[in-house]
């Protein structure tokens, strides 16, 4: 399966909700936006969202300090 | 008009300046960002403004943040809305002393045009980010502004109607303090994009 995660191609072996995709692509932070096509996606949605070959992802990772 | 008023007279139309005027602006944070944000959109000509933070000032705030030694354990909201007010005092500043959680988050920001989101812990930024982006039109959000301004280039992402400014990778730590070249420059960062959108333009227009 084909994806594009911030303007970049990444290829994924079966299926994936948007939660196991971010464990592999961000294994160190939990705390990002997210963004696929076009719309965004909560992260307590993250769990019931399917990866679907060609989806466009964005990811915006926050960090602490404000 | 109050000679502040006046002055800013020089710089944007009638048109512009009204534009900017009926703009309400919530900020989530007084701190680093929000203080800083809050005197630049002032100084901008924004008057409405809605600003939520539990915190007292303390002498580590003193670096960054628009306070002064006299604003020592004195509430941020308290303080901040005392100095916008010498800016310009036609501002109407409302403050909530309370911390945000996404229990209280429907009680804030209720009609904002801009929602802010200025709070230190990345776990308080998605929530917030996240729970705004549906209820207003733009939120504008911090994330990567720690250490000297030679770490790395601020940058602008774009999701829907949000907008992060940050390197999103530096985080607060002992290696990476808050300091107020790169904390500074990000919040005015921030304040300009919301200025730009005001205005209609390109959010990094010059």
């Amino acid at each position: 399966m084909e994806v594009i995660i911030n303007g970049k191609i990444k290829l994924f072996k079966g299926e994936r909700t948007l939660k196991d995709l971010l464990c592999e692509v961000c294994p160190k932070n939990k705390h990002l936006i997210t963004e696929v096509n076009e719309t965004i996606v909560k992260s307590a949605d993250w769990e019931k969202t399917f990866i679907r070959e060609g989806d466009q992802i964005e990811l915006v990772t926050f960090v602490g300090g404000g | 008009m109050n000679p502040f008023e006046q002055g800013t007279a020089n710089y944007l139309s009638e048109q512009q300046r009204q534009s900017i005027k009926k703009k309400h602006i919530g900020i989530g944070g007084a701190g680093g960002l929000g203080s800083n944000i809050a005197v630049l959109l002032v100084r901008s000509g924004f008057t409405h403004f809605e600003i939520i933070d539990h915190d007292i000032i303390e002498p580590s705030n003193l670096n960054r943040q628009h306070y002064n030694l006299d604003d020592l354990a004195r509430p941020k909201v308290h303080a901040i809305k005392e100095h916008l007010l010498k800016i310009n005092p036609s501002s109407d500043i409302t403050t909530h002393q309370i911390k945000w959680t996404i229990s209280n988050a429907n009680h804030f920001f209720t009609d904002c045009d801009f929602v802010i989101e200025a709070f230190d812990a990345a776990k308080t930024k998605q929530l917030f980010v996240e729970h705004y982006q549906t209820k207003t039109s733009y939120v504008i959000s911090g994330s990567g502004l720690a250490g000297r301004s030679s770490v790395k280039i601020l940058q602008i992402k774009k999701l829907k109607n949000i907008y992060i400014v940050g390197d999103y990778q530096t985080a607060v730590d002992e290696k990476h303090p808050p300091l107020a070249p790169r904390v500074t420059q990000c919040a005015a960062i921030m304040a300009g994009i919301v200025l730009n959108l005001s205005l209609n333009n390109a959010p990094n227009d010059p």
